[in-house]
């Protein structure tokens, strides 16, 4: 029977236990995450429960977050937050981390007496226009319950106009056919508009490209959030452009009194239907750099050919010379990675104990080369020139 | 509000147990048995097949534990010194940064999560590195230092290396992809931005210089760069088999021009397909590199619960102190900031109470330099020096107008007050701090348009070209050197031709001309800020800084 008042005083003491930390535990502040705030050397030295004694209690009375909903992409924007102190003891507020250096928070005071108020103003300053813009700065308090206050400022950058996208990347295009693409070009401001002139801006290749507009559909302009009318661009590169990358920019100018033209970019590059790839660390598009290997050693590399076009899948390739003769090359069975493109893996290797040689270049034609022939009606040989020495 | 803590509640609990046992043990001799929770168990993974017995225990993600009152000590995200060098004081608005990695001990391995790096191979800005954050450099420092720790750091990137598009961005990707091979990154997601690149240019950096076609840096499963890239990696470290996977938003690529021949599918197809692959490899944890937007990133963390740690490409801003705890705490949801300038550090420990631990680290000033990453920016801007402005595809563009700069020694010959004030301006010797810069002076960037473009005269300093008439090399005109008159006046081709009597103007005309070069005080805040903007001259736009850099430079009338 001794054993029940031990049992009793386990079940109160259980219990008490319970519910004090529990009821101690709805007294912590966490943020929008879920996240417990950080205490860190702003945490509280005085306790709102336990030991009796006043705390300061932060109240933002205005809200935490302020949506500006649309702004200007050169406008800065301000919104004050009022703070007051609703506790006990003075309210101490400082500066946090903010989430970008393009905005901050300035205090008008930062010691809050009992029962009063201050502001604190957030600044900010947009960068990027169309898309929204969600920033925060975090106010450190010694409030126990609330050590970090965070305050956010969210809303909509906007401009005049914008082309969407401002550049377009053409990729890979093979030399005997063409490309197109399509841009769109939003208002924001204004109801409606056109293009009344546009220019190239490379006059060098200017002929391979054209363009034509269009008035978008309602539904399109509706997508893009808060433009109020659209036009979309289709731009179109002729065949012929030569071998190599090539970039152009069309500048088009609308009747907008004092609207600026719109750039949109368009690169790309005109490759024949068969390239030749290596990890970039050996290779710089133009030469193989195996580096300088012991001859106790072996170094090997890979090399992709890729082959793109009518010829894909009938194409065939051998290895019809080397120079100098201490490299090795072995032709890797074909395989097709897409229905667009053919791969040809090569494998170059420098085998251990091949005799010293210096193919670095160092004067001219002292590269080494590596020649393949191919059925390819416009690539039938394709010539790779190789960096090397053997030590 | 949430309870957060099990810790009160599993006390009262065991008190009341306690009692309830010598309750029953008073009226029989039954004995009682523990029946505590266990928490984080194999529920809510999707398609669990193997027995219970033969799986891997699964990681269990508890709350952080409850905090006394007021002591660093126990705050969870106050952590401890290990060592690493201070070359500068950390971030002391940033409680976590106090003493990193406080409480770790020794993890098993640690998960080093980066991403987002958005073109800033070097820490964002020229403003000085002790204020600046970022860079590959500092990725390496920091890694090596985890290594030598013995953490095991697998490093994992979520993509989006670059933001723009073109061959300086091209040669960019390929030299972060050098450097995270170099650095030892483990599993490299893709982004959007990455994959705008043109196709040949991004090949040459997915290639292994090994050879082997096994080993593939990157990830994800629902792009396929010509089967280059992996659709999942199973890695090992520290005894530890950690599952990867990634993705990329189709909402985020549809809004990008990539090349057709990269194949896209669905991310969520994706994942159903290759969830049960990385099942099958029983690994004691399993990520999920997401680039998209953070609610598509939730959704799919939701979707796909078996994925401890999903990290996201989506957010603004910092990244937060914590990861935020989705599905019943099971899931870590990590973002990674913006301009590479974070780590994410997961600890993977064998405590069953803590089995994962997170530290938020800026790549600040405390990483010193290092000479592998030195190299690599070299070459980067050796790359750009061979290629030229026309190998990187720059021409200089016509201007809008007919005018053409002169350079600013002609302007000397009118304005040589004027001119006297410039002279004694860091503006007059800009681009001579590209040739020689104060800092990482090993590595000059005179050949790089990203630094010409407000280093010169005549370039478009947002856009990283060149007008015609404009700097083109050191070979151009003196009077194009540096951030002469013309950047802040215009090109001055008419006025001076009209000054001299070189054309045939009217005096209104040249009064016309001579207005057009004026730059007027509530006009200039506007034009500084196209060089001196956020990224670059962070100190330009605080309250009352134009005023003051103002009184620097102002200079009034011809003489």
């Amino acid at each position: 029977m001794r054993v029940w008042p031990l049992v009793i005083v386990t079940l109160v003491l259980g219990s008490l236990s319970g519910v004090g930390m529990t009821f101690w535990e709805f007294f912590r502040t966490v943020d929008d995450y879920g996240l417990l705030a950080p205490q860190g050397r702003h945490a509280n030295t005085r306790s709102a429960t336990g030991d009796g004694r006043p705390a300061a209690r932060c109240v933002v009375e205005n809200g935490q977050e302020h949506d500006f909903e649309v702004m200007d992409v050169k406008a800065k924007g301000t919104h004050i937050f009022r703070f007051r102190n609703g506790g006990g003891a003075p309210l101490d507020l400082d500066a946090g981390p903010t989430s970008c250096s393009c905005a901050f928070a300035d205090f008008s005071e930062k010691a809050v007496g009992p029962g009063k108020a201050t502001d604190v103003t957030l600044k900010w300053e947009a960068k990027g226009a169309s898309q929204e813009f969600l920033q925060t700065a975090d106010i450190l308090t010694n409030d126990p319950a609330r050590p970090v206050v965070r305050l956010t400022i969210r809303g909509w950058i906007t401009q005049r106009l914008r082309a969407a996208p401002e550049g377009v990347n053409f990729g890979g295009m093979s030399s005997d056919r063409g490309a197109g693409a399509q841009f769109d070009l939003f208002g924001y401001y204004e109801d409606r508009f056109e293009i009344v002139d546009y220019q190239w801006t490379n006059g060098k290749i200017e002929e391979f490209f054209s363009v034509r507009t269009e008035p978008l559909l309602p539904e399109d302009i509706d997508d893009e959030p808060h433009a109020k009318y659209g036009l979309r661009g289709f731009v179109t590169v002729k065949p012929g452009l030569p071998l190599g990358r090539f970039s152009q920019t069309i500048r088009l100018t609308t009747d907008l009194a004092d609207a600026p033209p719109v750039e949109v970019s368009l690169e790309g590059s005109v490759t024949g239907d068969v390239s030749v790839f290596a990890s970039s660390e050996v290779w710089n598009g133009r030469l193989l750099e195996m580096g300088v290997v012991k001859t106790t050693e072996e170094k090997r590399v890979r090399l992709l050919v890729l082959v793109r076009g009518p010829h894909r899948e009938s194409f065939e390739l051998e290895v019809a010379r080397v120079a100098p003769d201490v490299l090795r090359v072995e032709v890797e069975p074909a395989e097709s990675i897409s229905d667009l493109v053919v791969k040809h893996p090569l494998v170059v290797t420098l085998p251990r104990g091949s005799r010293p040689v210096s193919c670095l270049g160092s004067e001219p034609g002292s590269h080494g080369e590596i020649v393949l022939k191919t059925n390819h009606p416009q690539a039938p040989e394709i010539a790779v020139v190789v960096s090397f020495a053997v030590e | 509000m949430k309870i957060q803590n099990f810790a009160p509640h599993l006390f009262s609990a065991t008190m009341l147990l306690i009692g309830v046992a010598l309750v029953v043990g008073a009226c029989s001799s039954n004995t009682s048995q523990d029946t505590a929770q266990s928490v984080g168990t194999d529920q809510g993974r999707p398609d669990q097949t193997q027995p219970k017995a033969s799986s891997p225990p699964a990681l269990q993600l508890i709350e952080p534990t409850q905090l006394e009152e007021a002591s660093p000590a126990a705050d969870p995200v106050v952590v401890r010194q290990v060592g690493l060098e201070l070359t500068s004081e950390p971030d002391s608005s940033d409680p976590t940064l106090e003493e990193p990695f406080e409480g770790w001990g020794e993890p098993r391995a640690t998960l080093f999560i980066t991403g987002r790096q958005s073109g800033y191979i070097e820490p964002c800005g020229c403003t000085g590195l002790k204020t600046q954050k970022g860079g590959l450099n500092r990725k390496n420092t920091f890694i090596t230092q985890l290594r030598e720790k013995g953490w095991n750091p697998v490093g994992l990137d979520v993509g989006n290396q670059v933001r723009r598009f073109g061959r300086q961005p091209e040669i960019k990707f390929q030299q972060t992809i050098v450097g995270f091979r170099k650095i030892g990154y483990a599993a490299v997601g893709l982004g959007p931005k990455d994959l705008k690149l043109t196709v040949t240019e991004l090949l040459p950096a997915f290639l292994s210089p090994s050879g082997d076609e096994g080993d593939k840096l990157f990830v994800c499963a629902n792009v396929d760069v010509f089967e280059m890239n992996a659709r999942y990696k199973v890695i090992e470290a520290g005894g530890k088999k950690i599952g990867v996977t990634a993705i990329v938003g189709e909402e985020l690529l549809k809004k990008e021009a990539i090349s057709s021949e990269i194949v896209v599918t669905s991310s969520d197809a994706a994942l159903k397909e290759v969830w049960p692959k990385l099942q099958a490899e029983a690994c004691d944890m399993y990520v999920l590199l997401a680039n998209t937007s953070k609610e598509d990133s939730k959704r799919l963390a939701e979707a796909f619960p078996g994925f401890q740690v999903v990290v996201t490409a989506g957010g603004f801003g910092e990244p937060p102190y914590e990861p935020e705890r989705l599905n019943d705490n099971k899931t870590w949801h990590v973002q990674v900031g913006t301009k590479g300038m974070f780590v994410g550090v997961i600890g993977l420990f064998d405590d069953s109470s803590q089995p994962l631990r997170y530290q938020k680290m800026p790549l600040d000033a405390r990483f010193p330099d290092n000479e592998a990453m030195l190299d690599l920016l070299s070459d980067y801007q050796l790359q750009l020096e061979s290629q030229g402005l026309s190998g990187l595809g720059i021409e200089p563009r016509p201007l809008p107008t007919d005018r053409k700069f002169v350079g600013s020694i002609i302007c000397d010959d009118c304005h040589s007050k004027a001119f006297g004030i410039w002279k004694g301006t860091p503006h007059s010797h800009a681009l001579d701090t590209l040739i020689k810069p104060p800092e990482r002076y090993s590595v000059s960037r005179h050949h790089d348009p990203e630094c010409l473009s407000c280093h010169v005269v005549g370039w478009d300093p947002q856009k990283y070209f060149p007008h015609k008439s404009g700097y083109e090399s050191l070979q151009s005109d003196k009077g194009l050197h540096h951030v002469g008159c013309e950047n802040c006046h215009g090109p001055g081709s008419k006025h001076v031709a009209a000054e001299n009597g070189d054309i045939d103007a009217t005096d209104e005309q040249l009064e016309a001309y001579r207005q057009q070069m004026v730059l007027t005080y509530d006009k200039a805040e506007d034009h500084c800020k196209r060089c001196h903007d956020l990224d670059n001259s962070p100190d330009f736009h605080e309250d009352g800084a134009f005023e003051e850099y103002w009184e620097k430079v102002e200079h009034v009338g011809k003489d």
